[in-house]
């Protein structure tokens, strides 16, 4: 009971108005009784205290309910009672899940809803965002057309931009956009400034405009919620925080809090700004919410005369800013290159109603940018200031989803500023998630497995604020790696790549080298070359000679990055394990490698693996990077309960040297003292070998790119004397090194498939051409019924091999993934990666073709290959061109090219 | 293996010889030539390369920070004309011998800054500024005051000065009676001849430096030993200060008035703000062999003798400031010296620090040094915001221009620390406006923030390997690389000043 209304409007019913001229957030007072201890430093505030009817009421009106007991048990616990916690309440209460109760430690709406702009922008960064995004729309426009009172005023939004690369940025929304039915149009200077005429635009290279965004007012919108949540059974409770959340085998179980406790089957950690604290709060075994706060700003001007009411949201987002009109005024805010984080060691207590002490000199860089582009606004007085603290995640985007850690813990936070915008679809995800045990969406963009325990290193979350926070305003390129934070996992040929000139980048905190520089890449004619760009980029060069080189001689690529795991028992519970999980039989000859997916239950791909066989009962598994910690909760949740099975990760024991080419066969042999040839070391074969003077080297004939050569996995102390070996033994061979961006060029043209980049937990074997992996008579596996239903009735897509033609790798805009794919002139789909295929010399796009009906629903394809090759004709569009492509569901015949090694001319002895 | 090189630390050329082999000293003992009185090093070369001590730092950037910080004092209170002041030191001898001081004259309003830099040890330099305020307040004394301490109702060494800053300030109580019983008796002197007539400030300062060199000079002579005026340990005290020297610089700031005096080679410079552009104005002409008109002076009262006296750009090729306290074996005579020399109290070590050569050679017409001072006056205006007084330690580093620059860019920087609030009704450019400059002004923002260490800083470094480097120099070479820096910094109230100023014009 600390803060309440005045007697104007508040988001409850019976308000059926459009508050645009005063909107609740105005009149909502936070009673000094909110403020028992406030931190020095902090402010104790009241959001825009306005003259007229600011004068304090003698006594508090209560809106809440008398407390209620605590109840003893529910199915689900929410923690958190801002938009997105009562989100997930009120979709969970939606598909009939009443049996829920949100706890809030101070008021609803405290934390970082009260003090939002309320902007709901549709025009994310991709399809998926887009999709959660226009749900969110939709569902506030419903509420206000049904009179609920969230303030929404649908004013439109114009994203502006100031240099060419912006526009081409916006292009790409655009196209994608329109493949969703997302209304949105591209604009000129002028057109800009038809529609919005306080606008300065002899700077701008144009914009797009998007009609049915809007804005509205925050916290009505968690009131909104929280009320229909509560009409369907689900219980609100305020002043009521989580101490600790008590878990049993590895599940929750239980939640201690101020209040007493409940026992409950499923706990989602909403708690935003305390998030992270809140995670760690877990007993026995903390859950990482890998989020730091940080100080975001906003300026709110007292009403300037002639302002339009219905003035579209404008982002500026090359000059970080964005502005919504305000009551009469205009509002400004925006994200600053050189943030400021805050709340390092935690929020403080009793922080939910409060704003940070304002910094007008950190402010300047934005102000400076506002009065840019809106130069009436120069004359305006302020209002206010607002230094409202928001969470930001490294990668800057949400955190959703069931943690690694806990089984049935889920979050739903981080919301990097964009929470309103967000609330409706992630609330709706992650009910679903709960509740099917899948969100109805991929989602592992947003997934908090993306993470490991090492992103929730609070020094290193701090650092990536720098970038994390701007990234909402900063044009980020396609792939384009973050520069703070790095250097935290190297492999031990980190310093010898270093030394050649490789140029890393990072997944999962790992470094790896994408390419390695040519001689003259560095020389004042290259300068202007941009290693981030829309165009042809920097290191096409390079990354060709290593293409060639593999193609033609040898390379050495550094594979430690890989996550490992070995899988043992004591007699063969393991296989029976595996086999549960796994698609193909692994149930193979010791000494065999099968590439497998682990399918969910719906058939979709959980995981793509590599598994050898190294003894009767032993596995070693090697999976991609990014699923350290998504496939160890898959195997850890399976695992039997008798403890039979037993799992390690082994990734960083390990380190992992390609060595692709066909060269590659006597190069081992050279430096191995085995035969390497085919018949003796058969391709999809490991064996634990020598090389040099290293012993306990597991050596396996396969290179994730259709390539011959080898991965030797090599405990880690002795990886940079294998290396070293092997760079001297092959020197007559024309070894080099090779990064990254090779093997993606080979694996794209050889029409690899890679799980995270084209496979999701969506798409199952049968859908991307691997429906002979999946061996249907080895016995039950997860997913078998769905795949066996797929393959008697049809897939939902299929995966295609495209090869642009009338396309100009050096001129044109290149394609990245996200691309719309059109059949016949209607959207099948976007890309999933592309690259330039040198051996075919064209641009190669992957990508998944879908059949849609007007409603844009996906159909059933019977005959898939038919669909895909018969009577079709394709485009991809890339940045609104459309360029024709070729089409292929089998890798092109002129890229196998096989030169066997051990064919050697002599001459003939006469 | 051993070597043998005459290095002069302050020639450039020799500079960067020492640093090349500072790399691989490890014990270097300084050791007096018997023929020129330069300074020969022994230098023993170490087999093994020691790390560099710039790319290598030995101290942490807390322990510089924290040694830098050691002497720091600054003292807020407004009196007068001066706003605050800031001071700091850091020693390079050991002991140091650059001190200073400074007080409020108790009748008036004056205010007094001193900086003085010893040599041949920190005696004199000890002396001077423990007395030389108090003589200059009995100069400046008027009439009725000289009176009440003639007759004790007042103690010239208590009364009169109020010390400020320096709470741990050393005095010699051996000493002290000798010392009370000179200042009594130039206040007698004073009332008997020429007294302060409130006007001659210049007349007053240069009687007061005269007098006090004069009392160290005699206070010396062997014939106070044999007099039984004084025990044998205060005699050898009152000989250390003589034997020593100092030189010195003090403000006497009044009102809208600034006095310079100055003996030697410290140096004061005012920072000056017009139109937008900082100036350095020096206050002090420097006496040394590089001041012509010093040469000229010099060779002026010692005719036929000029080739004798500047050696090496010393005098007698020893001896670098051309006026200075104490230092009496250029100011007694020949007789006196020997005398001293021939005294049997006073055992052999004591004048042995000095060589065989305690007499200078071809020492024909002495005295060839004194300690008038060099006044100048200067009426302050609003648009002169500060001084810097320092010893010679910091000029050789910075120029006064380089020095005045980081006074004003810190002075800029900590202005701006107060947390911005917008006016009430101010427009948004406005806001922008001010907000553009402060963002200048933030960046000079500096580490330390008492100006005196910031210019501390900046002479040793400003890289923290640079202070690291110069701090961590071995005891027996660190003086080749610089001498004693002492600062104070003077801040001026301008809005004071603007009102003296307008009621002085009119």
């Amino acid at each position: 009971m600390s803060w309440f209304p005045l007697n104007r409007a508040m988001g409850t019913a019976g308000v059926k108005c459009l508050k645009i001229t005063s909107p609740s957030i105005f009149s909502r007072r936070i009673l000094p009784s909110t403020f028992r201890a406030a931190a020095p430093g902090y402010v104790k505030t009241r959001l825009f205290s306005t003259a007229e009817g600011d004068s304090p009421s003698p006594e508090p009106v209560s809106l809440a309910t008398p407390p209620k007991p605590l109840p003893q048990q529910a199915r689900v616990v929410v923690c958190g009672g801002g938009v997105v916690g009562l989100s997930v309440a009120y979709h969970l209460a939606e598909r009939g899940w009443t049996d829920v109760v949100v706890l809030e430690q101070g008021k609803v709406t405290c934390g970082t809803t009260w003090h939002s702009v309320g902007l709901v922008s549709t025009m994310k960064a991709t399809r998926t965002d887009m999709a959660m995004t226009r749900y969110s729309a939709d569902l506030y426009k419903q509420w206000e057309a049904e009179g609920e009172g969230v303030g929404w005023k649908q004013c439109g939004s114009l994203n502006v931009a100031r240099t060419l690369d912006r526009m081409i940025h916006l292009k790409r929304q655009h196209a994608v956009a329109k493949t969703m039915g997302v209304e949105s149009q591209v604009v000129t200077p002028a057109e800009i400034q038809d529609i919005c005429p306080v606008l300065r635009v002899d700077d701008l290279q144009g914009g797009l405009w998007i009609p049915g965004d809007g804005a509205l007012t925050a916290p009505d919108v968690a009131m909104v919620f929280s009320r229909k949540a509560k009409a369907k059974g689900v219980q609100v409770i305020e002043d009521v925080g989580v101490e600790k959340v008590i878990t049993e085998n590895g599940r929750v179980s239980k939640v201690v809090t101020s209040a007493g406790n409940i026992k409950c089957e499923y706990f989602v950690n909403s708690a935003g700004l305390w998030s992270r604290e809140l995670g760690k709060r877990t007993d026995p075994r903390r859950v990482n919410v890998p989020l730091h706060a940080c100080e975001h700003y906003y300026l709110v001007t007292k009403p300037i005369t002639g302002t339009n009411p219905l003035m579209p949201v404008i982002r500026d987002y090359d000059g970080y800013v964005y502005f919504r009109e305000w009551n009469g005024g205009l509002l400004g805010g925006g994200f600053e290159p050189s943030p400021k984080p805050c709340f390092h060691q935690g929020p403080p207590d009793k922080f939910e109603f409060q704003l940070l002490q304002e910094d007008w000199d950190h402010f300047q860089v934005l102000l400076t940018e506002i009065l840019h582009r809106v130069p009436a606004m120069e004359t305006a007085e302020i209002r206010q200031l607002v230094n409202g603290p928001e969470s930001f995640t490294p990668d800057s985007r949400w955190l959703l989803g069931e943690t690694a850690e806990v089984a049935n813990y889920f979050v739903a936070t981080g919301m990097n500023s964009s929470g309103i915008a967000g609330a409706g679809g992630v609330g709706k995800q992650v009910a679903d998630w709960i509740i099917d045990g899948r969100p109805s969406l991929n989602m592992w963009a947003y997934d908090i497995r993306r993470f490991i325990g090492h992103h929730n290193n609070k020094r290193f979350l701090r650092d990536r604020m720098q970038e994390s926070f701007p990234a909402t305003a900063v044009l980020k390129y396609p792939r384009e790696e973050y520069t703070t934070g790095r250097k935290l996992r190297c492999s031990p040929l980190h310093t010898r790549q270093e030394v050649a000139g490789a140029v890393f980048g990072e997944t999962m905190a790992y470094e790896r080298a994408m390419y390695f520089k040519l001689d003259d890449d560095d020389s004042p004619e290259n300068e202007d070359r941009r290693m981030w760009t829309y165009t042809k980029p920097m290191w096409f060069e390079a990354a060709q000679e290593e293409y060639w080189a593999c193609k033609e001689r040898v390379c050495l690529m550094d594979m430690s990055s890989f996550a490992k795991f070995e899988l043992e028992s004591a007699s063969e519970e393991v296989v029976d394990f595996l086999q549960k999980l796994c698609s193909n039989d692994i149930d193979v000859d010791i000494g065999t490698i099968v590439h497998t997916g682990m399918q969910n239950k719906y058939g979709g791909f959980e995981n793509d693996t590599t598994i050898a066989r190294l003894d009767h009962n032993h596995f070693y598994m090697i999976c991609p990077a990014t699923q350290q910690s998504r496939a160890w909760t898959w195997l850890a949740r399976h695992m039997p309960q008798d403890g039979s099975v037993h799992l390690r990760d082994v990734t960083s024991m390990f380190s992992g040297i390609n060595i692709i080419g066909p060269h590659a066969q006597q190069l081992l042999a050279d430096v191995s003292d085995i035969s390497t040839s085919r018949s003796d070391f058969r391709p999809m074969s490991c064996k634990k070998i020598d090389v040099g003077s290293a012993s306990g080297v597991w050596a396996m004939r396969l290179t994730h790119t259709g390539e011959d050569g080898f991965i030797l996995y090599i405990p880690s102390e002795y990886a940079l004397h294998v290396y070293d070996i092997l760079m001297s033994a092959g020197k007559d061979y024309g070894v080099r090194n090779a990064g990254y961006y090779a093997l993606r060029h080979l694996r794209i043209e050889n029409f690899f498939a890679y799980w995270g980049l084209d496979l999701d937990d969506r798409t199952t074997p049968m859908e991307c051409g691997r429906g002979y992996r999946v061996k249907f008579d080895k016995g039950d596996f997860i997913g078998k019924a769905a795949l066996e239903q797929q393959r008697d009735h049809g897939v939902n897509k299929r995966f295609v091999h495209f090869q642009l033609e009338d396309y100009d790798v050096n001129l044109d805009l290149w394609p990245w993934g996200g691309e719309p794919i059109y059949r016949n002139g209607r959207n099948a789909g976007l890309t999933t990666t592309c690259g330039f295929g040198f051996a075919l010399d064209s641009m190669v796009c992957l990508g998944f073709v879908r059949d849609f009906d007007d409603k844009g629903v996906e159909q059933i394809l019977k005959n898939s290959n038919d669909f895909v090759m018969k009577d079709a004709k394709y485009e991809i569009d890339i940045a609104g061109t459309r360029f024709p492509a070729k089409p292929s569901i089998y890798t092109p015949k002129q890229n196998v090219t096989y030169v066997d090694p051990s064919f050697i001319p002599a001459p003939q002895k006469v | 293996m051993y070597r043998w090189v005459k290095v002069n630390p302050f020639d450039g050329k020799h500079a960067k010889v020492v640093e090349t082999w500072c790399r691989t000293i490890s014990t270097a003992m300084p050791k007096r030539n018997k023929a020129s009185g330069a300074n020969l090093i022994r230098f023993k070369l170490r087999n093994a390369r020691i790390p560099d001590a710039v790319q290598s730092p030995r101290l942490t950037p807390q322990m510089v920070t924290s040694i830098l910080r050691m002497n720091e004092e600054a003292v807020e209170e407004s009196y007068g004309p001066v706003r605050s002041y800031v001071k700091n030191q850091l020693q390079s001898n050991k002991p140091i011998e650059d001190r200073s001081a400074q007080g409020h004259l108790v009748h008036g309003s004056a205010s007094l800054f001193g900086v003085f830099d010893g040599h041949g040890g920190c005696a004199c330099a000890q002396a001077v500024s423990d007395r030389l305020l108090s003589y200059i307040a009995v100069a400046m004394a008027e009439h009725d005051i000289l009176a009440a301490i003639n007759n004790g109702k007042l103690d010239p060494t208590t009364d009169l000065l109020q010390h400020i800053g320096d709470t741990n300030r050393l005095v010699n109580t051996d000493l002290a009676t000798v010392h009370k019983q000179s200042l009594a008796n130039f206040a007698a002197e004073a009332m008997a001849i020429a007294h302060f007539d409130g006007e001659s400030v210049k007349d007053a300062l240069v009687s007061a430096f005269l007098r006090l060199d004069r009392d160290i000079v005699t206070e010396a002579l062997p014939s106070n030993l044999q007099g039984g005026s004084m025990d044998m340990s205060c005699y050898f005290d009152t000989l250390a200060i003589a034997f020593s020297g100092a030189v010195g610089c003090v403000a006497y700031i009044d009102g809208t008035d600034l006095f310079l005096a100055n003996v030697g080679d410290t140096q004061a410079v005012l920072g000056v703000h017009n139109d937008n552009r900082w100036e350095a104005v020096p206050l002090s002409d420097t006496h040394n062999a590089d001041n012509p008109s010093e040469v000229e002076r010099i060779t002026r009262c010692h005719p036929n003798e000029a080739p004798n006296i500047i050696k090496n750009r010393r005098l007698f090729g020893e001896l670098v400031p051309l006026r200075a306290f104490g230092d009496v074996r250029y100011k007694w005579t020949k007789t006196d010296l020997k005398h001293l020399l021939n005294t049997k109290q006073i055992p052999k070590h004591v004048m042995s620090v000095f060589g065989d050569n305690l007499i200078p050679h071809k020492y024909r017409t002495p005295p060839y040094l004194d300690a008038e001072p060099e006044v100048m006056h200067h009426i302050l205006t609003p648009k002169d915001k500060f001084l810097v007084i320092a010893s010679d330690g910091l000029w050789e580093c910075l120029s006064p221009d380089k020095v005045i620059q980081l006074v004003a860019g810190h002075l800029d920087g900590q202005q701006v620390l107060v947390n911005y609030k917008p006016n009430e009704g101010a427009t948004l450019k406005e806001v922008n406006e001010v907000l553009s400059n402060r963002r200048v002004s933030l960046k000079n923002r500096a580490l330390d923030s008492n100006t005196a260490t910031h210019l501390l800083r900046s002479a040793l470094g400003p890289d923290h390997g640079q202070v690291s480097a110069q701090l961590t120099l071995p005891q027996p070479i660190v003086r080749f690389y610089r001498d004693d820096i002492t600062i104070t910094v003077i801040f001026f109230d301008s809005e004071y000043i603007k009102d003296k100023d307008i009621k002085h014009t009119r």
